[in-house]
């Protein structure tokens, strides 16, 4: 699951078979009837200054992924190391220390701020958590934290409500950059804005980890705006990666069929085009993370299933353009190795069996 | 939009709708003399950014606004005014000749009563007949929907369907009174991409098979090329640009549509800043005495500023509010 390093000092942020398992309680004496495996060995590094795009359904896990990394939650197994530290290892103090290095962008501006404080206090806070500073200092802090998300210190005294989502989804950024972090997490950041305001967040995302050379996990369900910000994308379905890779690549030559379906169901500005593309649909929901499909969990909605695909969970195999992807047409053989899936016809044996 | 070049008289005809709303110390003006129509068979979508006055517009068609709304102007619906009705008169209009599905399909079926419930209820209010009857309807709209097993899940509740099983839901309990026209308002903004494409194919499906008409409600510029045939943008409470969408896409007029196609990550290509209109949409009690867009707009002048611009009627039956369209189309061209 890794891409190309730049940095010789190895990645920020190295995440190995990450698991999290949640009991499913019922009844009156919340007995354990069952387990949900929301994330289920999940392993990626994010390097300095670089943003990784996760992409994913509802469900898929991409947002627990984002929580476990921060320890917001706990991991059931795995590894979690920022700039070779074992985050999983720390507690208490250290725990809250480590913190300052990742900060964490919540998916909507409405709630992710206190409504009842002005904005100087809620840019400020962190400073006052973390470090004694006086009340001049901070205000010249977060005046200059403003300014870097675009915004000035004529805002210090207003409220969240005076402000509109694209702002207010600024604030939360100038909050995460309070403590200078290495790494931050957004979870969702523009799925609540409006398309024009979307743009902006996502270019002050760009500039910031152009100018301060922070490194972003950027978790969306919309490929078509991450894959601009990002230089790599993972995919992630029901739990587990299925593709990770270059954003250009995954974006425009998507190995996974989950990937292909993601990017086609982005419909396009272009009336012609939409009238006249052949789409592929994804069929359903996915399925129940209580009770995965076997094998390969993508393949009860895969367009390409093979017999194989039903009993045997794929490996990450290399592609052609350095990326790594899960799936049997690219482990199977020189036959279907490396073909584009649009010149793969062959839709197997599975219609029988069904 | 208006000038019905087909010759078929609209379903609906709406003409300087506005909406004011009465708070405390000021009456503040949402929506401003607003006028568009549909086709039956047809989709009309109304597109802006939060706060342009699009779900407003299409909400006050059905009077589902808070009291201190005050709407004027006309709309006809098949030969009725719709303003003015009396909220009974309305009620009846409502599910049964006009049906709306709202963004958010957690929040808009009843979470104590089943599916079924919901929608044989929906359907013997306005149609009476036997409970039976109504269940057999019921079952029909689900299967029409494309919901698994419609006998058992007419039984289950809204917490045990996903999202966009909800929606689905939602869009059967619209229907089940074969309504001729649909308001759709972002029934897909709170949907992922795969079940947002599912719910579009639906609706296309079901305008083909029914022929309904239907006003689309969003501000996703992808999904009007996808699922409509005329596009009305609104801006700040007034239409800026209306036409059909072949026409709009392949050269939109107003610098604010423009604006909006280019802020589209697919206008550019990666490793380019995705393109944007800076700043935001002004407040109702704010907006500005000339052309609302101006403080926005890159190709202002100083008359811009000065007197509101027309919406002016082009050749091609394009409706464009902008002084400096001929210009800035010149410009493009050249």
């Amino acid at each position: 699951m890794t891409g190309e390093y730049t940095a010789a000092a190895g990645p920020l942020l190295r995440v190995r078979d990450l698991e999290k398992v949640f009991p499913v309680k019922k009844g009156l004496l919340r007995r354990t009837v069952g387990h949900v495996r929301a994330v289920d060995g999940v392993s990626f590094d994010i390097n300095r200054g670089e943003i990784l795009g996760l992409v994913g359904e509802s469900g898929s896990g991409k947002s627990t992924t984002g929580r476990l990394v921060l320890r917001l939650i706990e991991p059931s197994a795995g590894s979690i190391e920022l700039d070779g530290r074992d985050v999983l290892a720390l507690k208490g103090d250290e725990l809250r220390k480590a913190r300052r290095d990742m900060q964490m962008v919540f998916q909507d501006p409405y709630s992710s701020l206190d409504p009842l404080a002005p904005v100087a206090d809620i840019v400020g806070e962190p400073f006052q958590v973390h470090f004694n500073l006086s009340r001049k200092q901070r205000e010249a802090k977060v005046v200059e934290l403003l300014e870097q998300v675009g915004m000035s210190s004529a805002h210090l005294r207003r409220f969240p409500s005076e402000f509109s989502g694209g702002q207010r989804q600024r604030i939360a950024v100038a909050r995460a950059l309070a403590l200078e972090p290495k790494l931050i997490i957004a979870d969702e950041p523009v799925s609540a804005l409006d398309m024009s305001t979307q743009s902006q967040v996502v270019n002050l995302l760009s500039d910031l980890q152009e100018r301060l050379g922070v490194a972003f996990l950027l978790i969306a369900h919309d490929l078509s705006i991450v894959h601009h910000a990002s230089k790599r994308i993972a995919v992630m379905y029901l739990g587990a990666l299925v593709e990770v890779g270059d954003a250009e690549a995954v974006y425009s030559r998507p190995c996974h069929p989950y990937s292909e379906a993601l990017i086609s169901a982005i419909p396009v500005p272009d009336p012609q085009v939409e009238r006249n593309r052949e789409r592929v649909v994804l069929e359903g929901d996915p399925p129940s993370p209580l009770d995965p499909p076997s094998g390969c969990r993508y393949h009860p909605r895969c367009a390409y299933a093979m017999d194989i695909c039903m009993t045997v969970d794929p490996e990450p195999t290399p592609t052609a353009d350095g990326g790594t992807v899960a799936c049997h047409l690219h482990t199977s053989g020189p036959e279907l190795g490396g073909r584009p899936l649009a010149e793969f016809t062959g839709r197997s044996t599975v219609d029988a069996v069904e | 939009m208006n000038g019905d070049t087909t010759g078929v008289a609209p379903l609906l005809e709406v003409t300087d709708l506005s909406v004011a709303f009465t708070g405390h110390k000021e009456t503040v003006t949402v929506v401003d003399h607003v006028s568009f129509s549909v086709e039956a068979g047809k989709t009309l979508g109304i597109v802006g950014e939060s706060g342009s006055g699009k779900t407003v517009s299409s909400l006050a068609l059905v009077g589902l606004l808070p009291r201190n709304a005050t709407v004027t102007g006309s709309a006809r619906f098949d030969g009725r005014e719709l303003v003015g009705m009396s909220t009974r008169q309305l009620r009846n209009v409502r599910g049964n000749d006009i049906s709306v599905i709202f963004q958010e399909p957690m929040t808009s079926l009843d979470p104590s009563f089943t599916v079924g419930n919901q929608l044989m209820e929906a359907y013997r209010n306005h149609k009476g007949g036997s409970k039976s009857a109504a269940r057999e309807r019921a079952m029909e709209m689900l299967r029409l929907v494309g919901i698994p097993e419609p006998q058992k899940r007419i039984s289950e509740y809204p917490h045990s369907f996903s999202g966009g099983m909800r929606q689905r839901v939602m869009i059967a309990l619209a229907l089940i009174c074969s309504p001729r026209l649909l308001i759709a308002d972002e029934p897909t903004t709170a949907l992922d991409v795969t079940i947002q494409s599912q719910i579009l194919e639906l609706l296309r499906r079901l305008q083909d098979d029914l022929g309904m008409a239907i006003i689309f409600v969003t501000h996703d510029l992808g999904v009007v090329a996808s699922v409509c045939d005329q596009v009305s943008v609104m801006y700040a409470g007034q239409a800026v640009e209306q036409a059909p969408i072949d026409d709009f896409f392949a050269a939109p007029r107003h610098p604010y549509s423009i604006g909006l196609l280019d802020s589209m990550p697919q206008s550019v290509t990666k490793g380019e800043r995705l393109r944007m209109i800076a700043g935001t949409v002004p407040l109702p009690s704010q907006f500005p005495p000339g052309c609302r867009f101006a403080p926005r707009c890159p190709h202002v002048i100083e008359e811009c500023t000065t007197a509101p611009p027309a919406l002016e009627l082009l050749e091609d039956g394009r409706r464009v509010r902008c002084i400096r369209h001929a210009d800035l189309a010149a410009e493009a061209t050249r």
